[in-house]
């Protein structure tokens, strides 16, 4: 137990085994730990909305392993193509650091997570609304997400000074896991569970596509009628994206000016 | 088997665009394990492109998932069987220095890269096939992967082409001696015939990558279905019908209006 926390201090710090220069080996089974445990935690945490009644306690678990299910499975999924391309790009000897790299960016998510538990619990406490709920858990993996970008940056800063493709090599990373990552985080609902739903861990015919459920929002758009909340609701992301942009490049080139 | 792995692997390294290689000629290209290495890769996505039918039919169509595998690497090879002859002729004809052999080796480490990225993209497509029913955004899904797959390789083409080029340049070991006598004017510039000639070679190879994605579009409608719509029993091939562009225009105008 005493391990695990100092491998979570060392992790965020970023000192140790965890250094960005130090050796690779023993590394990686360290990370995986990191996700499942905290990915679990926070799950559990995140399936507690609909109460600690003993015929749902099951719904702790379901949410609990969903989420370093939902990370895990989308990392297989990308990780062919990502090492193809980057084998393309000429960049294979480096492909160690680089799954180390990606690897600890969804540990850190996760130990985010874990870390915010708390706040979602009290969160929970303190409304009563599920649409709320779900909203909140996404804006706690929001955070998580902006949040890992610290360890983003510790690990793909040494590639990225050695060879500038490996910035856009990053972005192809973060664009193919959002894009997989979105599709299996629909086809893993529910993980809050609605509390006037029975626990199940699949929802019955919730199989769908998370795109195509999107594209009909926008098509709604362009339909009379029930335009004003989507409209407003496409505005309120648009916004939120614009702050996020302006907020990252304030930031960016503070962090970077020391070297 | 390993040896056909390992010739996928230095193409997928870059290790068959080094000028080093290249100035030696295309010999260290080996046509019969490049094409037997992008027919499994072909025949891996098309698996997975074919999954759909056997995901949504009762009962389940493995004729189309067979027709599929066979289909993708027939796509590749049949729009090279088609394009091939015109750019041998029209590269010949502008002074390329690429004999029919030499010209089809270059070309098929791209293809070869290309169906390589498309099968790694494989298991994304068979997760979006196994947790979606809507069948225009399988197909839209798919025409980006292979516009992707594409990219990726015709980026790998522009690469082999400019190391040929600095292949075929003079070598340097002559450029101190002429900066001796000539003082402080440094020699930069080719030969006028030379420069010409890359130029013709690049324009030329660049004229047919537009053909070839032309024609492959086409030649993908030609050969559907690939994926197989829902509403419609199994065939090997569908009657001749509208285009590929017309079609994609379509689909998302499907996937918008549901």
């Amino acid at each position: 137990m005493r391990a695990f926390f100092r491998a979570i201090d060392d992790f965020l710090r970023g000192r140790g085994v965890f250094a960005s220069d130090a050796p690779l080996s023993g590394r990686l089974l360290w990370l995986f730990i990191l996700l499942i445990a905290c990915g679990l935690f926070y799950g559990a945490v995140m399936g507690t909305y609909s109460g600690l009644a003993p015929e749902r306690l099951h719904q702790l678990l379901y949410s609990g392993v969903k989420v370093p299910l939902l990370l895990l499975a989308t990392f297989l999924l990308c990780l062919p193509s990502f090492f193809v391309i980057n084998t393309v790009a000429g960049l294979r000897d480096d492909f160690r650091e680089v799954l180390r790299a990606v690897v600890a960016t969804q540990s850190c998510i996760t130990v985010v997570l874990a870390g915010l538990a708390p706040i979602t619990a009290f969160w929970y406490l303190s409304c009563a609304n599920y649409r709320q709920a779900v909203l909140f858990n996404a804006l706690m993996f929001g955070v998580a997400s902006a949040a890992a970008q610290v360890v983003v940056r510790r690990y793909y800063g040494p590639l990225i000074r050695r060879s500038a493709r490996h910035r856009q090599l990053l972005w192809t990373w973060f664009f193919l896991y959002a894009f997989v990552g979105i599709q299996m985080a629909w086809v893993l609902r529910p993980f809050i569970g609605a509390p006037n739903a029975p626990v199940a861990f699949f929802r019955s015919g919730a199989w769908g596509n998370a795109y195509v459920v999107l594209a009909r929002m926008i098509a709604g758009l362009f339909t009379p009628g029930d335009t004003l909340p989507t409209m407003l609701w496409l505005l309120a992301f648009l916004g939120l994206a614009a702050l996020a942009f302006v907020i990252y490049r304030i930031v960016v080139p503070r962090r970077r000016s020391p070297q | 088997m390993i040896h056909w792995l390992r010739e996928l692997d230095e193409a997928l390294r870059g290790r068959k665009a080094d000028p080093r290689l290249l100035a030696e000629g295309t010999a260290h290209i080996h046509i019969q394990p490049l094409v037997v290495v992008s027919v499994a890769l072909g025949m891996i996505y098309g698996v997975c492109m074919g999954l759909y039918a056997v995901a949504t039919r009762t009962p389940p169509s493995f004729a189309q998932l067979v027709t599929s595998a066979v289909k993708v690497p027939a796509l590749f090879f049949l729009t090279l069987v088609v394009t091939f002859p015109s750019l041998y002729v029209f590269s010949a004809l502008l002074g390329v220095r690429l004999g029919p052999k030499d010209t089809f080796r270059l070309i098929l480490v791209p293809i070869v890269i290309n169906l390589a990225v498309l099968a790694s993209l494989g298991p994304i497509t068979a997760f979006f096939t196994l947790s979606t029913t809507s069948y225009p955004f399988m197909k839209l899904l798919n025409v980006f992967f292979f516009t992707v797959a594409g990219i990726i390789g015709l980026k790998v083409l522009l690469a082999m082409l400019s190391s040929l080029e600095a292949a075929q340049s003079p070598p340097p070991a002559t450029m101190p001696d002429l900066d001796k006598a000539a003082g402080a004017v440094t020699v930069q510039s080719t030969p006028q015939p030379l420069a010409r000639e890359k130029t013709a070679a690049s324009r030329t190879f660049l004229v047919w990558v537009v053909i070839y994605a032309l024609v492959g579009a086409q030649m993908g409608w030609i050969l559907r279905p690939f994926i197989g719509r829902p509403d419609l029993p199994f065939q090997l091939f569908r009657g001749r019908e509208a285009n590929f562009f017309v079609d994609v225009l379509r689909t998302l105008a499907q996937l918008l209006g549901q």
